[in-house]
């Protein structure tokens, strides 16, 4: 067998052992003609160059695919009708469709597929594509992986002749808003192929998994926290009969009631500090923050009464609170309710400080924290409400907990380290896609989840690993998060593995103005966190960096 | 007038009485009808002995404790309660088990009544292991159950009752929450904002004012607008209370207690009162008062003075069983003190415990200090 088609060799579940020798690779020398009602694929070629052949149909679409491995280190290219993925479907969600079978199976770089599809709409025509591509992958797949596709549900045709359009149906198609945010991400990805890291705000994407938002992710780990411990109830303006300002608490109080789910007025100091005397007299009150930045309202309640009690009293008093709310940027909100506060909270002993990113670490996350007898600060972020996420059979079950204190890594790297939490870690993973596609420079993205305690292993770990590191954060460069995170690298053993200074990026060091192009380059965007690592890697030196570093 | 009465007394020779009918001091209504709370009560040997007593006891704590102040073996805080006694032990000797209070940092008074021995709060102060914190909190986070302190921040412990106030609503156990603050916290807005949470969802919590009329080096008149405390709750129905009566603060007690575990909603109160020693052992207590004006208190409206004027007079106790009673307080306090200047301090392991109830590391002052707490 040719040499570089060993890494494929063990998946092959049809063995050649001779048959047809020719070494010209465009020659078809099929046993029989596949026909749309072949369930699986059908492997043609030689030994040397085997390719396989299959047809997959929904509604009035009929589409042909051919799939070719690639050679070890080819990326994959993707053609229909002889233009490229993205030309061919414009919607970021069609692409993801075609390229499912892949997904299921992390078999990106693994083959070069030429698709023809006719007829049908947009949607026929993806679903067909996918059908023919996961039957025209059986041949080279391990009997596993077969049966992943096959309980995916990719290996049989879809009979629907209507869609449904209501969400969390099973088979429903996504709704409006989110296919407007995808859709807002599709310039970006126009032209790679196969790149889905920037889609998935959840790492597993498996059979039972379900496709909710990040709203409805935390409403239903709110929802079962507060059914499963009559202690726990909720309170903050807005939370109970207007759904929630930014309704993560629909249906709660139609749930649950006036006991537990408890509309405030607008007295931020006045009900955070009920709320911390209620947990001083043995309640777990979940108390809500419109947003953070009114949290200063009430911050002598949150430091001095709830984080310290538990010292001063020598372990006498426990404070089982959870403040929670949406922090940092929104869309245009300006200076005053634009503000990051993880530096502010995380500075304080005694509290406990969360930043989920994906779906599953808002629930994971905020069922730790409501179950955890420590005051816990739980930073949202309003901007991530309405994306779409995967939660998995493992994080839909009601005892799911992430650890409070353990980062996580997003996506694993040879050449950099970059550490980030909340929003940002959407933009680092975009950004990290972005470096190896045009740089080939292999970030490794760590979602630090917890900001106190914060998790240095990870970090020093993934140094040692990548000898240089970046941080990323939406809040100040001054005594930020960013800063903390190098000091501890620096007084590690991780800074001995470091081949160039470390560097932040940062919310720009002003306040937020209003204009969308000011407000933009306040953000930390792509271009910021490619700037830094390419002047980190010398890939591209530049002057206006004055950390010497070359 | 005083003297007379206590002359009286030493003629007639031993008590006999075993319960006597006691006048009350005129209390004032606000959004209330008058004449709520009846104008005498009755008076126990028992009860007047079990009153003295324990104002004879933070009495002398504090007293004693300005000594050691002054003998550098407190440091930092130290906010005394003598004067005020009446507040304390009136009202909890009207609360149930079930209620809890919370008040500022004039707190030493109150954690003896909530069950700390003067052991307990006196080794505290001097920063010993064997304090109510294990030496940890100091002078003004002193906790108890029922009781949550003792708090530093003028002002803060006033939501935070109504949080208590909101369990007990909650639990349904019948509790009530005892608020106290000072007149130079009835201003704050937090107290405010939890006067209209406690009115709306009708908390059992009783929002008191120790009315000692300075907040620090500032008179009621320099700091409020209107000094009518027992009215600031405006919706909330307010009581006047003279506060060196101890007997009048019980009955208020007993009556607040019973109006709010009714499920009517809060009350507010203000007791009027005195500190004879400054804001604190920082504060001489004499650039805003005259020393008349303390001497002046002493004389007429000292709350020990009081109770034993009325329990000689009704024949409840007699002059000798009272002086026994200061005795008694004096030697307990005495012990206590001992106990407080010898017991050692905390081990320094302790400096990074209780910072979390899961396990957790801490860093030191310096780099090479790394401590696991909990594992």
């Amino acid at each position: 067998m040719a040499a570089e088609y060993g890494h494929l060799l063990d998946m092959f579940r049809v063995k050649y052992d001779g048959g047809n020798t020719s070494s010209s690779s465009s020659s078809v020398a099929s046993t029989h003609r596949t026909t749309v009602n072949d369930v699986e694929g059908c492997l043609e070629g030689n030994p040397h160059e085997p390719y396989s052949i299959a047809l997959g149909a929904k509604h009035t679409a009929r589409a042909r695919v051919e799939l070719r491995p690639c050679a070890e280190k080819e990326s994959s290219e993707v053609r229909v009708n002889n233009v490229l993925l993205s030309e061919h479907f414009d919607y970021i969600q069609d692409r993801e469709q075609v390229l499912f079978p892949l997904s299921v199976t992390k078999m990106y770089d693994s083959f070069h597929i030429t698709a023809t599809v006719q007829g049908g709409g947009r949607s026929s025509q993806s679903n067909a594509v996918r059908l023919a591509l996961a039957r025209a992958m059986v041949p080279f797949l391990h009997e596993s992986l077969v049966e992943k596709l096959r309980l995916a549900g990719l290996l049989t045709r879809d009979p629907r002749r209507r869609e449904r359009n209501k969400i969390a149906q099973h088979g429903a198609r996504r709704k409006k808003q989110i296919m407007q945010a995808m859709r807002m991400l599709a310039p970006k990805l126009a032209n790679s192929s196969a790149s889905l890291a920037t889609l998935r705000v959840s790492s597993k994407r498996c059979m039972a998994s379900k496709h909710m938002t990040i709203r409805d992710a935390l409403n239903s780990a709110i929802d079962e926290e507060i059914a499963r411990d009559e202690r726990v109830f909720l309170l903050g303006e807005e939370v109970a009969q207007y759904d929630g300002a930014y309704k993560v608490t629909k249906n709660l109080h139609k749930t649950y009631g006036d006991k537990r789910v408890i509309d405030t007025p607008i007295t931020e100091m006045g009900f955070a500090g009920i709320a911390v005397g209620a947990a001083f007299a043995g309640l777990r009150p979940i108390c809500e923050f419109m947003t953070f930045n009114f949290s200063l309202q009430a911050i002598d309640q949150i430091l001095n009464s709830a984080a310290k009690s538990h010292y001063m009293s020598a372990g006498f008093v426990t404070c089982p609170i959870v403040f929670r709310g949406p922090n940092g940027m929104a869309a245009g909100v300006a200076a005053q309710h634009s503000v990051c506060y993880g530096a502010y909270y995380s500075h304080c002993p005694g509290l406990k400080v969360i930043a989920p990113y994906s779906g599953e670490d808002y629930r994971g996350l905020i069922k730790s924290a409501i179950r955890d007898d420590d005051p816990v600060v739980f930073l949202e972020n309003e901007l991530a409400y309405g994306n779409p996420t995967d939660i998995s059979e493992e994080a839909q079950s009601h005892d799911f907990l992430l650890p409070i204190g353990k980062a996580h890594v997003e996506r694993e790297g040879s050449d950099v380290t970059i550490v980030s939490f909340s929003k940002q870690v959407g933009l680092c993973l975009e950004a990290a896609e972005l470096l190896k596609q045009e740089l080939g420079v292999n970030a490794e993205v760590v979602n630090l989840r917890t900001l106190r305690p914060m998790d240095s292993d990870t970090i020093f770990n993934s140094v040692k690993k990548t000898n240089h590191l970046l941080t990323v954060e939406g809040g100040w460069p001054q005594s930020g998060v960013g800063a903390e995170i190098i000091a501890r690298v620096s007084e590690s053993d991780a800074f001995d593995y470091l081949d160039a200074p470390p560097m932040r990026v940062t919310q720009a060091d002003i306040p937020v103005p209003y204009a969308a192009n000011l407000e933009r380059i306040t953000q930390p965007q792509v271009e910021n966190i490619v700037r830094s690592v390419k002047h980190m890697l010398n890939i591209e030196v530049n002057p206006n960096i004055r950390n010497y570093a070359h | 007038m005083l003297l007379r009465q206590l002359f009286r007394g030493l003629r007639s020779g031993r008590a006999s009485m075993s319960s006597a009918q006691i006048e009350l001091s005129q209390y004032k209504y606000h959004n209330l009808d008058e004449g709520l709370i009846p104008g005498s009560t009755t008076l126990t040997a028992d009860e007047a002995r079990d009153l003295y007593y324990k104002m004879a006891v933070i009495r002398r704590m504090e007293t004693v404790s300005s000594s050691m102040y002054k003998e550098k073996i407190i440091r930092g805080f130290c906010h005394l309660y003598s004067g005020q006694e009446a507040i304390c032990v009136g009202l909890r000797s009207a609360m149930q088990p079930q209620d809890s209070v919370i008040t500022a940092y004039r707190a030493h008074g109150w954690t003896y009544m909530m069950g700390v021995a003067p052991e307990g709060v006196m080794a505290e102060l001097t920063g010993r292991k064997i304090g109510c914190a294990k030496g940890k909190g100091g002078s003004m986070h002193m906790y108890a159950p029922n009781f949550y302190g003792g708090n530093g921040i003028v002002g803060a412990q006033v939501p935070l009752g109504g949080g208590v106030g909101f369990a007990h609503k909650y639990r349904d156990d019948n509790g009530v929450c005892i608020t106290l603050y000072g007149d130079g916290a009835a201003n704050q807005g937090q107290v405010f904002e939890t006067y209209n949470i406690a009115a709306l969802w009708k908390l059992p919590c009783i929002f008191i004012c120790e009315n000692n009329q300075y907040g620090m080096g500032t008179s009621v008149d320099r700091a409020s607008a209107c000094t009518d405390y027992y009215t600031r709750g405006h919706y909330i129905p307010g009581l006047f209370v003279d506060g060196m009566d101890v007997l009048s603060v019980r009955e208020a007690g007993k009556w607040a207690l019973e109006y709010c575990r009714s499920g009517k909603g809060p009350l507010v109160m203000e007791m009027k009162t005195y500190r004879y020693f400054g804001h604190s052992m920082s504060d001489p207590g004499t650039s805003y008062r005259t020393r008349d004006e303390v001497q002046e208190v002493r004389k007429s409206r000292d709350p020990l003075l009081l109770l034993k004027s009325k329990c000689i007079e009704h024949g409840i106790l007699s002059e000798q069983e009272l002086t026994g009673m200061d005795k008694e307080a004096k030697k307990v306090i005495d012990v206590a003190q001992e106990v407080a200047k010898t017991a050692p301090e905390p081990d320094l392991s302790e400096c990074y415990t209780d910072v979390f109830t899961s396990p957790y590391t801490v860093r030191g002052a310096d780099q090479s200090i790394n401590v696991a707490v909990g594992h």
